[in-house]
């Protein structure tokens, strides 16, 4: 379908919504008249228009003016990953086989989600307050059952006075556990469907990026991070207030020394190459990395890029996932990551394609660089960022993605990765013991 | 002469049947669930043994065992008996000077044995 059907599928999509011409026509601020030629092919429709039309359908752009077989066959490729497949076998593909490559798409997306889920909940396993607490009083609960069984069923002379005590003991100790139990497994339950209440600081921190995107609109327009704190009723903890407020206060920084405007002009003028608008704008390559990063919103036809910035320690300063590419709350992560190779050359940029356990793709650029001013005889501070950019994004780049990439099989955390032989591995590999079990 | 426990936990049916145990093989036993109080505890009750828990109100027994080696005594000894039984955790206690580490849940007979074999030593 090519793009002069963009009236067509502006119907159907109003269609799906369930609203008329005129009603669109007036969340879009357009004419119901002028919709109706557009819906009927009679007129074409781009740029501003066209993403307001597109906010009014709650769709992308780029869906609207490409089409759903445009998304799949980018969806398709991406799979594919390395390039190794056939571009027109994929379009045959899409062409004759429309059910299938959709049922191919959709399965690929499950796995993302799934495995995403499962680093979620591998990174809660261990880090959880709410699980290592609850897993304790199980543990105390069955404890003393054990111990009071144990005496009733191997003592015989035990006093009346003293039995009574036991048989209570276990029967209190029995309904705690079964309250540990049932709360234990709602919680798995809602964690499961992505409800569970946030866990720590770090979790309601992660949410907030997420719920706005990683982007905020209000401090690129001047607005202070007062103002946006003052609307962010979910951090509702000190702790979470402090994290929150320094990534604000960075980004606010970042706003001010990269105005969003200036910096996407120049940004779509050299293809989003990174080296280019550093040369432009100056400053250190991770706030370059930031403000790409931070232009990932609906309203720009920008890349979808996600970011990852540690210390030197591997505390992570910046968490900006793909769903690709998921990254540990609480470290852990592949230790064969470019981003921690490259402490050991500071200032050295590396481009590697990633190649991911389930085959998927991603280019990560990464580098360290020193914080704050050196001084004689004082310890220099690192962090190393590394921009993640997902095959299909890459695509529409320039040549500095070209540029030979370094080629490396990695994972997401040792306890999920399903590779084999890998002589980075630590730690237990929840995967292994699942398929190595006796069945 | 009778030897002496004492059984610092702070879950009042582990320390009945502990309780039980121990003194049906011979020891005195006394208890103590609150972390705060436990070194005072010590001084007071001078046992040949502590069991010591690590999860406990105001004060870890991590903390407590610290404490106690600080102060160069390597009397009482220490049993720690500990929902956590991560090898760190264990790690963190055998470098902080325990003599033994079990987790819970425990069997009735190892725990006798091992206070048993910790006051012969």
């Amino acid at each position: 379908m090519s793009s002069h059907l963009i009236g067509t599928r502006i119907r159907e999509a109003r269609r799906k919504m369930g609203v008329t011409q005129r009603h669109l026509a007036d969340l879009a601020g357009l004419s119901p008249s002028y919709l109706n030629l557009i819906e009927h092919n009679r007129r074409g429709i781009a740029g501003v228009r066209l993403q307001a039309l597109a906010r009014a359908l709650n769709i992308s752009p780029a869906l609207l003016s490409e089409g759903p077989e445009r998304a799949l066959l980018a969806e398709l490729q991406a799979i594919a990953g390395d390039g190794s497949a056939d571009a027109s076998g994929i379009e045959a593909l899409v062409a004759q086989n429309p059910v299938w490559a959709d049922r191919i798409a959709a399965l690929s997306r499950q796995n993302r989600d799934l495995r995403e889920s499962l680093a979620v909940l591998t990174d809660r396993l261990s880090n959880d307050p709410f699980l290592a607490e609850t897993l304790h009083a199980v543990l105390s609960n069955v404890t003393a059952i054990r111990s009071t069984a144990g005496i009733l069923s191997t003592v015989d002379d035990i006093e009346p006075d003293q039995q009574r005590r036991f048989v209570r003991s276990i029967h209190e100790e029995s309904r705690r556990l079964s309250d540990a139990a049932t709360a234990l497994s709602t919680y798995l339950d809602q964690a499961v469907q992505g409800k569970a209440a946030a866990a720590t600081p770090e979790e309601v921190v992660d949410r907030f990026l997420q719920k706005h995107g990683f982007a905020f609109a209000a401090l690129d327009a001047g607005q202070s991070v007062d103002e946006v704190m003052h609307d962010a009723a979910e951090l509702d903890s000190a702790p979470a207030q402090t994290l929150a407020r320094a990534l604000l206060e960075r980004y606010a920084s970042d706003a001010s020394d990269l105005p969003l405007d200036a910096f996407y002009a120049a940004a779509q003028d050299c293809q989003f190459d990174p080296f280019a608008l550093q040369r432009k704008f100056g400053g250190q390559m991770r706030q370059i990395f930031r403000r790409l990063a931070a232009l990932r919103r609906d309203s720009l036809e920008s890349p979808r890029l996600g970011l990852l910035i540690v210390k030197s320690a591997g505390q992570a300063l910046w968490r900006q996932p793909l769903a690709e590419f998921a990254l540990p709350r609480h470290g852990g992560a592949c230790t064969l990551w470019p981003i921690y190779q490259a402490f050991s050359h500071p200032n050295h940029a590396t481009l590697t394609a990633l190649e991911m356990p389930d085959g998927t793709s991603v280019f990560a650029l990464s580098l360290a660089e020193p914080v704050g001013p050196l001084k004689l005889g004082a310890n220099v501070d690192y962090q190393a960022a590394m921009l993640l950019i997902p095959a299909e994004s890459a695509q529409g780049l320039g040549s500095w993605l070209s540029e030979k990439p370094l080629h490396r099989s990695v994972g997401t955390t040792c306890a999920i990765c399903p590779r084999k032989n890998c002589d980075s591995r630590s730690g237990v590999n929840f995967l292994a013991r699942v398929t190595d079990a006796p069945r | 002469m009778t030897k002496s426990v004492l059984i610092i936990e702070d879950e009042p049916n582990i320390v009945e049947s502990l309780t039980f145990l121990l003194e049906r093989a011979g020891f005195v036993v006394g208890s103590e669930g609150d972390g705060e109080n436990a070194l005072a505890r010590i001084a007071d009750m001078k046992p040949d043994v502590v069991i010591l828990d690590v999860m406990l109100p105001n004060k870890s027994g991590f903390d407590i065992l610290r404490d106690l080696r600080l102060r160069g005594q390597t009397c009482p000894k220490v049993l720690m008996l500990t929902a956590k039984g991560q090898t760190r955790d264990q790690q963190m206690a055998e470098e902080i000077g325990v003599d033994v580490f079990m987790t819970k849940p425990f069997a009735n007979a190892e725990v006798v044995a091992r206070v048993r074999r910790l006051v012969l030593e």
